[in-house]
C-alpha cells in the first residue's frame, strides 16, 4: 500500500476527498480539486470534496480529462486510489461530449438535431420512451430529429439516463441595447471589475464559442455575483430579464444597474407586486412568477419570459430557482442564461436539473481565497451563554416543552449581554436579529434601534435600510422575516437573540449579511441561554457554521455571579 | 533415514533388482553374485549391496545422467508424483497426468511402469493401475534435487503486462479494518439466531457500511471474513442474542503488540487451512512483480493436497473421507486474499494472481509493524465535532476513540462524530471525565477547537463525581483480620482496605482468597452474604470494622490505593498476551471440541486463538513444519521422551519433520532439557505456537 504523508489528499472509496488544510501543497491541491469536484465541507482542518456525476461532467465541459483527473488524485494522494473510483472517473467522464445537440438544419428550422456519437447509447436512446416523446425520429442511426421546443425537456430526459447533453444548438441573439459599466459610479466612486470577476465572464461565454453561454458562476456572499451580472449584461449588449429572491434583492439590482452602467431609470424596470414594468432590463422575483389564483390556474405571470425578445436570463441565487421556473426555462433554451449562486447544493436536491437547464458550473472560486486576498471579509462565530436566574430557572424546569424555548429565547438576562456587545462594538454597525416581537421591541426601546418587521411597510423598511447604509442608523433591530430579503451592505456584526436552527440556506443568508468586506472583521454572536433547548439548536448551528468554514467560540457569560445569584436562598 | 539404510530395509528381492538393475552394469559389487531366483540374502550382501547403490544414488551425476535418459514424459510422471509428495493414488495420478498434460491415462500408466521397471516409482498392488504409486523418501529426495526448480511454483516468463484486476480493490491493513470492524459491533446492535447466524439485515448493514473500505463487489465474502477472524481470535462472543465485541479480549489483543498479532492471524489461517503455509511460502519465494498463473498454482495444490490424502491413506493406513471436491480442490486462496494479502491479475492468457505488498510483509514480518500504525499519524478533532481517523493510526488509540465518538463511516480515513450521546457512552464503559479530554488533546494532531473543548466539557458535566465499583468485601473479626491481610499479601491478590478489618477485592479471586484461607485454617463461608442494612439481620451481622476508621498510619500503600483500581482490579491483565486470550475464549463459550481441556458437552466449535490443540497428526504436522519455515517454538503436550523427562507442557524449537517405518515424528530442541529430542506425533497430546 503506497503512503505518501507528505501529500494533503485522502481519496476515499465513496468519492469524497479529504484535504489536509495546514498542509504546504494544499493551495495546489485545492485549486486542482476546485476543478472537477464540490466543495462539501470545509471546516477548519480538513475540507471534505465530492466527485459526482455532475461535478465531473461540469469539469469535461471546461475541457478536463479523466486522464488528468486521475494524475492529478494520484500525484497530491496520500494513499493509493481506489482502482474502482479510476474506472468510474474514466467512464463518467468519457460520456461528456457523446451526445450532442446542434443547431437545426437550414432546409429544417424547426428542428434541432441530437447526435448520439457512439452505436450503444444511441440505441438505448432510441428505446427509451420518453426521449422518443420528446423526438421527432431519426435522421439516420444515432441523429435524432428534437423540435426547439423540446431541448430542455431532451436534455433533461438524457441525463437522467446518465448521459449529459452538450448543448451546441446556439442562441437567439435577443433585441439589442447598449450597455457598459461605468468606470466611476453614479455616486463617484471607482470601479472596476476584479480579476476573478473577469475570469468568470469569460469562463461563462468561452470566448464567444457555440459551447458558451450558459452556465452557472459560484461565487461566496458578498465577492460581487451582482456585477458579475452586470458585466455579462455588457458583454452581451441585449435586453435582460433578471430573476431575484425578493423584492428588496430586486431594488437592490436596479440600484447596482444605474450605479454601475450607463442605464437610465427609464431603461430599468422592476416586476414586481407593487409595480409591473416591462423595460429592456426588467428585474423580477421568483415569487410573482410562480404566482397563481390557486393550486388549480395557470401561473399568472409566466409570459414576461416571452414579453421582450430578451437576449440574457439571469438566475439569482440559481440554487432557490424553484419547479415551475425549472419548467419554463426548458422552453427557452434558445436565450442566453446565466446562474449565481454562492453553493450548488440544493435542498430539494434538483442540481441535475440546474446542470441541464441553466448550464454546467462555469466558475467558482474557494472563498477562503477571496478571504485571503480581502474581497470578503473574515467572519467569527461567537456563542454567548447565559444562565437563567434563579426564579426563570424554576418555571423553566417546570414549563411545558414550547413554553420552554419561549422561555429560554426571552431571558432577560440577554440583554445585559446585547448592552455589553454594544459596548464592545461602538464603531461597528450592527444587527440584533430576533424570533419573538416583545423581546424586539424591547431591545429596539433599550438601545434605540429600531425595528423592521414583517408588518413594516417597504417603503419604510427601504428608508431605514437606506440610513442604516449611510451610516445615520448604528444598530437596527430586525425580526426573522428580515433574513432573505435584506441587504445591508454595511454590516458587520449581527447579534441573533433567538431563533430556532433554521435550514442550511437560511443560515447562510443570515451570516452573508455581514460578509460584505467593511475594513473589521465580521462577526456574528449568538446569545444562547445555558443548558436549555436553545443550547441545542444552537448546537446544531455551530455544527453548521464550522462545517462552512467559519470560526465558532463559545463564551460562558460571567458564570461567577451567576453562581453566587444561584447559592442564594429563593425564598430568603 | 539415510539412502544406505532406505536401501538395506528394502525386501531382498527388490534388493536384488536394484543390483541386477544398477551394481552389475554401473559398478562391479563387492559381493559375489547370487545365483539367479534366490531372494534371501545375508546380512554382510544387505550391507555391501545397499551400500554400493547408496553411493551410487547419492552421485548427482550419475543420477542425472539416468534421468537424461528417460522420456520427457517419464520426467512429467515423476514430477507429478513428487508433487503430491511422492504419493498418489493410481486412478487419480493417471486422470491427473491426463488432465493436465493430455496423452491417455492408458499411457501414462505405461509410463509409470515404465519407470517402475527402473525401480524409481513402486506400487502397493498388483493390479493395474495399481492402488497407489509411490516414490520411496529417500528416493524422492535424490529426485527432488534434479527437478529443483520444477517441483516448486514458478512465476509467468510471459512478456505481457498483466493488469490489476479491478475486483482487487483497495486492501487496508489487517488491524485497521479489524478494529474498525469492532468499533462498529460494540456501538451497534447486531443479533443473532440461536444457530449464532447473524440476521440477514444487520448482515446487509455491515457489508453495506463497510463497502467503502473493503470496496464493492466482495463485501460479503470479506464480512465473512471479518466475522470469522474475530470470532476465531475470541474478540466477540455471542451474549442474550446479539453479536458483541469482548472488550477485555480486545485490550489483550492490542496490547500484545503487531508482532504477536501477526502470529495470531498466521495460526488463523493454519487453522482454516494447513496447506496455506506452503502456499504462502511458496509465492512469498517469488519476486514481488512476478505473477503466477492461476492454472498453475492450482495444479501444484491440487497435487500436494491429494498427496496428503494419499499418504494419510498409504501411510497410516486409515480411510480419510475426503470433503466434497476431492479430486479438484481449490487452493484456499479466498481467505488470503479477502485479508488483502494476495492481489489478482488479468492476462491475454487468463487469471494471475501474487501477493500484495501487504501479503509480502505480513509473510517476511519485515515492515508490517509499519502497515499497522506508522510514526506520525493521529487523528484529527475538526470543530464541526468531526473526527477523522486515517489508516496508520495507532490501533489502540483507533479502538479508544470508538469508546468516544461514534463511528459514522469506514474508509481510508474513518469518520467520527462526538455527540453527548458518544461521549457518554464512552464514559459510562469506564472512561474517567477528565481522560476524555486529555485522550482527544493527547492524540488529536491539531490543537483541539475551543468550541468542542467547551462543549465536551459540558456534555460531562458532573459525570464521575460518584462513582459505583463492583468488588467483594471481605470481612475478619480484629482478632484474624492480621492473618487475612497477610494470606492476600502470599497469594498477590490486589486488594484495598476499606479499614482495619474490611478489606476490598476482586470478584474474579473469590475462589483463590476461599483457598487460601482454608489452607491456613480459616473457614469463611463459601457464599457470598448479601449486606443489607434496612434487613433486620443484615443489622445484625454489620460489619465488624467501621469503614471511616482512619487506616494504620504505619502502612502507607493503603491510603495510596486509587479507588478507581477496584474496577481495573477484575480485568485481566492487557499483558497477558494470548494465554489471557484463550481462557476468555474458555469463558465466553468459544471453545474448541478440539482444545485441551475441552468440555467435550459443548457443541464443537473453533478454539480460541492460543489454545492448545489436540489435532490431527496431518495438522499436527502441518503446524510444525510451519514452524519450521516461519522460525517459530512450539509448546507441546508430550507424555515423556525418554526417563529423565517427565513430560508435560515444554517449549520446542522444532528442526526437523521426518517419517520412517509408517510413523511420522519431528525432532527439536527441548527447552526444558536443554538438549535435541525426537516427538512421535501420534503421541503429542496438544500443540500451540509459543508466545
Amino acid at each position: 500500500m503506497l503512503f505518501r504523508p507528505e501529500n494533503p489528499l485522502i481519496v476515499q472509496g465513496d468519492g469524497s476527498l479529504l484535504l489536509e488544510v495546514d498542509n504546504e501543497r494544499h493551495e495546489d491541491a485545492r485549486d486542482f480539486l476546485a476543478r472537477f469536484a464540490e466543495l462539501e465541507k470545509s471546516p477548519q482542518h480538513i475540507h471534505t470534496y465530492r466527485i459526482t456525476s455532475l461535478s465531473l461532467w461540469n469539469a469535461a465541459s471546461a475541457g478536463l480529462g479523466a486522464h488528468e483527473v486521475v494524475a492529478g488524485l494520484i500525484e497530491f494522494s496520500k494513499y493509493d486510489l481506489p482502482p474502482r473510483m479510476v474506472d468510474d472517473i474514466h467512464e463518467k467522464v468519457a460520456r461528456f461530449g457523446k451526445v450532442v445537440l446542434l443547431p437545426p438544419r437550414p432546409d429544417d428550422p424547426g428542428t434541432l438535431l441530437l447526435d448520439v456519437l457512439e452505436p450503444t447509447v444511441a440505441r438505448k436512446v432510441a428505446s427509451n420512451k420518453k426521449a422518443i416523446a420528446a423526438m421527432r425520429g431519426a435522421v439516420r442511426e444515432g441523429l435524432f430529429r428534437v423540435p426547439l421546443v423540446n431541448r430542455g425537456s431532451i436534455k433533461q430526459i438524457l441525463l437522467r439516463m446518465g448521459y449529459p447533453v452538450e448543448d451546441r444548438a446556439g442562441f437567439t441573439d435577443g433585441a439589442s441595447l447598449h450597455v457598459h459599466l461605468r468606470q466611476e459610479t453614479r455616486s463617484g466612486d471607482k470601479f472596476s471589475l476584479r480579476k476573478y470577476q473577469h475570469q468568470a465572464i469569460a469562463a461563462w461565454s468561452r470566448k464567444g464559442g457555440d459551447d458558451g453561454g450558459h452556465g452557472v458562476v459560484v461565487l461566496p456572499c458578498g465577492a460581487g455575483k451582482t456585477i458579475v451580472g452586470l458585466a455579462t449584461m455588457a458583454a452581451n449588449q441585449t435586453q435582460t430579464l433578471i430573476l431575484a429572491t425578493g423584492v428588496s434583492s430586486v431594488r437592490q439590482w436596479i440600484e447596482e444597474i444605474l450605479e454601475r452602467t450607463n442605464l437610465t431609470e427609464d431603461q430599468v424596470g422592476e416586476y414586481s407586486g407593487t409595480q409591473k414594468q416591462i423595460r429592456p432590463v426588467t428585474v423580477t422575483t421568483y415569487q410573482i412568477l410562480t404566482h397563481r389564483k390557486s393550486t388549480e390556474s395557470e401561473f399568472t405571470h409566466l409570459g414576461l419570459f416571452s414579453a421582450a425578445d430578451w437576449g440574457l436570463i439571469i438566475y439569482d441565487e440559481v440554487h432557490l430557482l424553484p419547479a415551475p421556473v425549472f419548467r419554463i426555462t426548458a422552453d427557452i433554451q434558445a436565450r442566453r442564461r446565466l446562474g449565481l449562486t454562492a453553493t450548488l447544493v440544493r435542498e430539494d436536491g434538483r442540481e441535475a436539473d440546474v446542470f441541464s437547464l441553466i448550464g454546467p458550473k462555469r466558475f467558482d472560486v474557494p472563498w477562503r481565497e477571496l478571504e485571503r486576498r480581502g474581497f470578503v471579509a473574515e467572519a467569527q462565530c461567537i456563542e454567548l451563554r447565559v444562565g437563567l436566574s434563579t426564579p426563570l430557572s424554576l418555571a423553566y424546569k417546570n414549563a411545558e416543552a414550547r413554553k420552554k424555548i419561549r422561555i429560554a429565547a426571552e431571558n432577560p438576562r440577554k440583554l445585559e449581554v446585547v448592552a455589553e456587545l454594544l459596548n464592545r462594538h461602538v464603531d461597528d454597525k450592527v444587527l440584533i436579529i430576533g424570533m419573538y416581537l416583545d423581546q424586539l421591541e424591547q431591545v429596539a426601546k433599550l438601545f434605540n434601534a429600531p425595528l423592521i418587521t414583517g408588518k413594516t411597510p417597504n417603503p419604510q423598511r427601504d428608508e431605514l435600510y437606506g440610513r442604516f447604509r449611510r451610516g445615520e442608523i448604528r444598530v437596527l433591530t430586525v425580526s426573522k422575516v428580515a433574513n432573505f430579503s435584506i441587504d445591508l451592505p454595511d454590516a458587520n456584526v449581527a447579534i441573533q437573540l433567538s431563533g430556532t436552527f433554521g435550514s442550511r440556506q437560511e443560515e447562510a443568508q443570515r451570516l452573508g449579511r455581514i460578509l460584505r468586506p467593511s475594513g473589521g472583521d465580521a462577526v456574528f454572536y449568538s446569545v444562547v441561554t445555558r443548558s436549555s433547548r436553545e443550547q441545542e439548536f444552537a448546537h446544531n448551528r455551530q455544527l453548521f457554521l464550522t462545517e462552512q468554514g467559519y470560526n465558532y467560540l463559545i463564551e460562558e457569560w460571567d458564570p461567577a455571579e451567576e453562581e453566587r445569584e444561584a447559592s442564594q436562598p429563593m425564598f430568603a | 533415514m539415510s539412502l544406505n539404510t532406505f536401501f538395506a530395509s528394502l525386501p531382498h528381492e527388490i534388493l536384488v533388482q536394484y543390483r541386477d538393475l544398477y551394481l552389475d552394469g554401473e559398478r562391479g559389487s563387492a559381493a559375489p553374485p547370487l545365483p539367479a531366483g534366490v531372494v534371501t540374502l545375508s546380512d554382510e550382501q544387505v550391507t555391501t549391496y545397499a551400500t554400493d547403490l547408496a553411493t551410487l544414488f547419492a552421485d548427482p551425476k550419475w543420477v542425472r545422467r539416468r534421468m537424461r535418459g528417460m522420456s520427457r514424459s517419464a520426467h512429467v510422471a515423476l514430477v507429478g508424483l513428487l508433487h503430491s509428495q511422492g504419493i498418489g493414488g493410481g486412478t487419480w495420478l493417471l486422470q491427473e497426468l491426463t488432465q493436465s498434460h493430455g496423452m491417455s491415462e492408458d499411457l501414462w500408466a505405461e509410463v509409470l511402469h515404465s519407470l517402475g521397471t527402473e525401480l524409481w516409482v513402486f506400487g502397493n498392488s498388483r493390479q493395474s493401475p495399481p492402488l497407489f504409486y509411490v516414490i520411496p523418501a529417500r528416493l524422492a529426495e535424490v529426485l527432488q534435487h534434479q527437478f529443483g526448480r520444477r517441483l516448486k511454483l514458478q512465476g509467468t516468463q510471459t512478456d505481457e503486462e498483466i493488469r490489476l484486476s479491478p475486483d482487487t480493490n483497495y486492501r487496508h491493513p489487517l488491524g485497521f479494518s479489524i478494529i474498525s470492524f469492532l468499533t462498529y459491533l460494540r456501538q451497534n446492535r447486531i443479533r443473532v439466531t440461536r444457530k449464532g447466524e447473524i440476521f440477514k439485515k444487520n448482515l446487509e448493514e455491515l457489508s453495506s457500511f463497510f463497502s467503502s473500505l473493503w470496496g464493492s463487489g466482495d463485501e460479503e465474502k470479506i464480512l465473512e471474513w471479518h466475522l470469522d477472524v474475530v470470532q476465531e481470535l475470541g474478540l466477540c462472543c455471542h451474549r442474550e442474542g446479539f453479536l458483541v465485541a469482548d472488550d477485555r479480549a480486545i485490550e489483550g489483543f492490542l496490547a500484545a503488540g503487531p508482532d504477536a498479532r501477526r502470529t495470531l492471524y498466521l495460526s488463523y489461517f493454519l487453522h482454516r487451512e494447513p496447506l496455506l503455509g506452503w502456499l504462502l511460502e511458496e509465492l512469498h519465494r517469488l519476486e514481488p512483480d512476478e505473477w503466477v498463473p492461476l492454472q498453475r498454482i492450482r495444479t501444484l495444490y491440487r497435487r500436494r493436497y491429494m498427496g496428503g490424502v494419499f499418504h494419510r491413506r498409504y501411510v497410516r493406513q486409515s480411510y480419510y473421507l475426503p470433503p466434497s471436491g476431492f479430486y479438484d480442490p481449490n487452493p484456499p486462496l479466498e481467505v488470503i486474499q479477502l485479508a488483502g494479502l494476495l492481489e489478482s491479475g488479468l492476462g491475454s492468457e487468463g487469471s494471475y494472481v501474487r501477493l500484495s505488498e501487504l501479503g509480502r510483509r505480513f509473510i517476511s514480518g519485515e515492515g508490517f509493524q509499519e502497515l499497522e500504525s506508522r510514526e506520525g499519524i493521529q487523528f484529527m478533532v475538526q470543530p464541526n465535532f468531526e473526527v477523522l481517523a486515517p489508516v496508520g493510526l495507532d490501533l489502540s488509540v483507533l479502538w479508544k476513540l470508538g469508546e468516544l465518538a461514534s463511528l459514522q463511516q469506514v474508509d481510508r480515513a474513518n469518520t467520527y462524530t462526538l455527540s453527548r450521546e458518544s461521549v457518554r457512552e464512552g464514559l459510562s464503559t469506564g472512561l474517567r471525565s477528565e481522560e476524555a479530554l486529555t485522550f482527544l488533546s493527547d492524540e488529536s494532531a491539531t490543537e483541539l477547537p475551543q468550541n468542542v473543548v467547551s462543549t465536551i466539557t459540558d456534555w460531562i458535566g458532573s459525570h464521575g463525581e460518584v462513582e459505583l465499583h463492583d468488588a467483594l468485601v471481605l470481612s475478619a473479626l480484629p482478632t484474624r483480620a492480621a492473618a487475612v491481610r497477610k494470606v492476600l499479601v502470599a497469594e498477590g491478590v490486589q486488594f484495598e482496605s476499606l479499614s482495619d478489618t474490611v478489606f476490598a477485592i476482586p470478584r474474579e479471586k473469590q475462589e483463590t482468597v476461599l483457598k487460601a484461607l482454608q489452607a491456613k485454617g480459616m473457614s469463611p463461608a463459601p457464599s457470598v452474604r448479601r449486606h443489607d442494612l434496612a434487613d433486620a439481620l443484615g443489622t445484625q451481622h454489620k460489619l465488624p470494622g467501621r469503614l471511616d476508621e482512619p487506616l494504620d498510619r504505619n502502612e502507607p500503600q493503603r491510603s495510596s490505593f486509587p479507588v478507581k483500581s477496584l474496577v481495573m482490579l477484575g480485568a485481566p491483565a492487557a499483558e497477558g498476551g494470548k494465554e489471557a486470550m484463550a481462557r476468555r475464549g474458555f469463558r465466553t463459550g468459544k471453545v474448541g471440541a478440539n482444545a485441551v481441556g475441552a468440555d467435550l458437552s459443548v457443541k464443537p466449535a473453533a478454539a480460541g486463538a492460543g489454545a492448545l490443540l489436540k489435532l490431527s497428526p496431518a495438522k499436527t504436522i502441518s503446524v510444525v513444519k510451519a514452524a519450521i519455515r516461519l522460525k517459530l517454538d512450539l509448546e507441546v503436550l508430550y507424555p515423556s521422551t525418554e526417563e529423565s523427562d517427565p513430560g508435560g507442557l515444554s517449549r520446542v524449537t522444532p528442526i526437523e519433520v521426518q517419517e520412517a517405518g509408517g510413523s511420522s515424528f519431528f525432532s527439536g530442541h527441548h527447552h526444558g532439557l536443554d538438549r535435541e529430542v525426537e516427538f512421535r506425533i501420534k503421541r503429542i497430546h496438544g500443540i500451540r505456537l509459543a508466545t
